[in-house]
């Protein structure tokens, strides 16, 4: 039987030669703006055929090797910040309940870290996280150089009953510990009441060389033995474990879970500029048929059942289910946990964001979340209607799906970017972006909440009305809109 | 004179087609009919005595020319046969092809580099359609195109 490290070597031939065949590697060849390391192929390649803001964004910030460098700094501090932000967080919420009025204030949400990429009320993300990994667990989020193939950080988080209470940096190297302040280094090096981490940069970087018992690889060098982000998961897993034993005994009890996810990835995930794209790209990672990659972007191993669930729905009741969920039916604009003295790049993706929307430049504006959901992306592979669409698209919508996507309206199908050339994301025409401009001044660290119905219309009353994006009575003011538009409200 | 849509436009871009080895390499065993459709080409800016000038000295067919004022755009079809371009002229009403470019004159006009070309194509400004690896193979050629329709193209 064929080992899981033959099967890898067989996958990674594959898609080299899938990548070959479609003319990705010319593609990429010339978008040297985007490439850090010019020759070099990136993991998750196709992604840039299809994520027309994220071309820009990063052509925006400049890749150069240094960029690259700090951009995966940024992306893990970020990360781990928010983190204790969420053990923070939750923790006052339990001494001190809100109001029913600020229980969707954006001070009062958190990235209750499964992962750390979108907020959540800490009251539905302490049952949602119990449900997704159980009572006890241990998650461990493994990050890998898209162009390296190493492993270069290593962080995770304990949760008790769904919440979590205490912070895990296992490893990181050099590349990003050169990057550590003071601040970075109080929470990073020793041991604090919330976080445990290693005496010193040597010994972060020295555990990623901690080898497998039985294949005797180096947990750094896991990906470049081991082909999807599944499969980095399983690489890692026993090495952790072990690890666990020593150095974070106390937490032995609870399931662990590793994440695998590679730097692009995490870094467009994480900097997600609203929830519901954020899902949507989860729903992507997870079920990359949807784009019609041949792998995963995104692992969890073991996979808790419930995703499993989830993601066999259509992407858009995902995408609202996810929303009702985690948010009660709203839609965040996500904030930053660190200023932007520590973080100046994602501060710079955010301002793109902002100014230019999520699909920037085939829809110039902010495109609501109701309108991301039905979302038909550019596909690699034919696609299915079904898939995507909970219910069937309007007059105007079916028009365009079918003469700039080609879809076959007796069939449901329709054919991929191979065989036409699509790189755009095909939206309901009928419904108009918002601007940046009708939005109270968002604030990064503080971020905004709307409902999830949104349309320019509703966001201009909002605002007239005195919302001010914060969360503080958006119900109030979103049943205050709908009754102004004329809409039955309960 | 403004040169384009003429007689000699079309002529003198096959030509430098073929006359330049590079061009042909660069779509060596190339067999396609591309339907190349150019949108705002400023014609309507042309005045009216210019007009009518090109139109009575029959350089240009008149119907074509009409066409193009009053669309605003004008199909071109190119046949490339081993890399030579061995047709280009106006479209016919339906005429079969096997990958279309559209874009804006001033969108052409911007192309330099290969990179460029892709750029302008991802980010829609130009819309192929056709299959993905015959675009990626064939970029090199189809910027070497518009570098020359451009050069060849003069307005004013």
């Amino acid at each position: 039987m064929e080992t899981m490290e033959e099967r890898s070597a067989r996958e990674k031939a594959a898609w080299e030669e899938w990548i070959r065949q479609m003319g990705m590697d010319k593609i990429w060849e010339r978008l040297s703006a985007v490439n850090p390391f010019p020759g070099k192929i990136p993991l998750s390649v196709e992604i840039f055929a299809s994520m027309p803001v994220w071309r820009h964004i990063f052509r925006h910030l400049g890749m150069t090797p240094e960029r690259w460098q700090r951009l995966k700094y940024e992306n893990f501090v970020e990360w781990a910040y928010r983190i204790e932000q969420a053990v923070e967080t939750c923790s006052r919420l339990l001494r001190n309940p809100p109001p029913s009025q600020e229980l969707h204030h954006m001070d009062n949400l958190c990235y209750l870290s499964h992962p750390p990429a979108y907020l959540c009320k800490a009251d539905v993300g302490k049952t949602t996280c119990q449900m997704l990994y159980g009572k006890y667990a241990t998650v461990e989020y493994v990050h890998v150089d898209d162009f390296t193939r190493e492993v270069y950080w290593i962080l995770g988080y304990h949760n008790e009953d769904g919440l979590p209470v205490h912070n895990w940096l296992l490893g990181a190297s050099e590349e990003i510990s050169q990057y550590f302040d003071e601040e970075d280094e109080k929470r990073f090096f020793g041991k604090m009441e919330i976080w445990t981490g290693a005496p010193n940069r040597r010994e972060l970087d020295d555990r990623l060389n901690r080898r497998h018992l039985r294949t005797g690889v180096k947990v750094r060098e896991v990906p470049k033995y081991y082909w999807d982000p599944y499969d980095w998961g399983a690489g890692v897993r026993d090495v952790i474990m072990d690890m666990r034993t020593e150095l974070f005994s106390k937490w032995l009890h609870a399931t662990l879970y590793i994440a695998g996810v590679s730097a692009y990835i995490s870094t467009i995930a994480q900097n997600a500029l609203m929830s519901s794209e954020f899902f949507l790209y989860v729903y992507y990672g997870l079920n990359t048929s949807a784009l019609g990659l041949r792998y995963n972007l995104f692992s969890y191993v073991p996979l808790p059942p419930i995703l499993r669930t989830l993601l066999s729905l259509p992407q858009e009741t995902f995408v609202k289910r996810m929303s009702e969920l985690f948010l009660g039916g709203y839609n965040t604009v996500h904030k930053y946990a660190c200023p932007e003295k520590k973080i100046p790049n994602l501060f710079k993706i955010r301002k793109f964001q902002w100014e230019h929307g999520q699909f920037y430049p085939h829809v110039k504006g902010i495109l609501p979340p109701f309108v991301l959901a039905r979302a038909i992306p550019p596909s690699l592979e034919p696609i299915q209607l079904r898939q995507y669409l909970e219910t069937p698209p309007s007059k105007e919508f079916l028009e365009v799906l079918e003469s700039e996507g080609g879809l076959n309206k007796e069939t449901g199908q329709m054919p991929s970017i191979q065989e036409t050339g699509r790189f755009h994301f095909i939206f309901d025409p009928s419904v108009e972006p918002l601007r940046p401009s009708d939005f109270p001044p968002l604030d990064p660290n503080k971020g905004q909440i709307w409902p999830f119905d949104l349309t320019r219309e509703k966001l201009e009353i909002m605002v007239e009305e005195g919302y001010d994006g914060s969360g503080r009575n958006v119900e109030y003011y979103s049943k205050l809109a709908d009754k102004k538009m004329g809409k039955k409200v309960d | 004179m403004p040169l384009v849509l003429t007689k000699e436009w079309f002529e003198s871009i096959r030509d430098a087609w073929n006359s330049d080895p590079s061009n042909i390499k660069s779509l060596e065993g190339v067999n396609e009919k591309v339907l190349w459709i150019v949108e705002e080409l400023p014609l309507s800016k042309l005045p009216p005595e210019m007009e009518k000038a090109i139109l009575e000295e029959g350089m240009i067919d008149e119907a074509l020319f009409r066409r193009a004022k009053e669309k605003d755009r004008v199909e071109l079809l190119l046949e490339w046969k081993d890399g030579r371009l061995v047709d280009f002229r106006p479209a016919r009403e339906g005429e079969e092809y096997t990958a279309r470019m559209r874009g804006k004159y001033s969108v052409f006009e911007r192309i330099k580099t290969e990179e460029d070309f892709l750029w302008a194509s991802m980010d829609r400004e130009i819309d192929f359609r056709g299959r993905l690896f015959e675009f990626t193979r064939r970029l090199d050629g189809y910027t070497k195109f518009t570098l020359i329709m451009v050069s060849k193209t003069d307005l004013i």
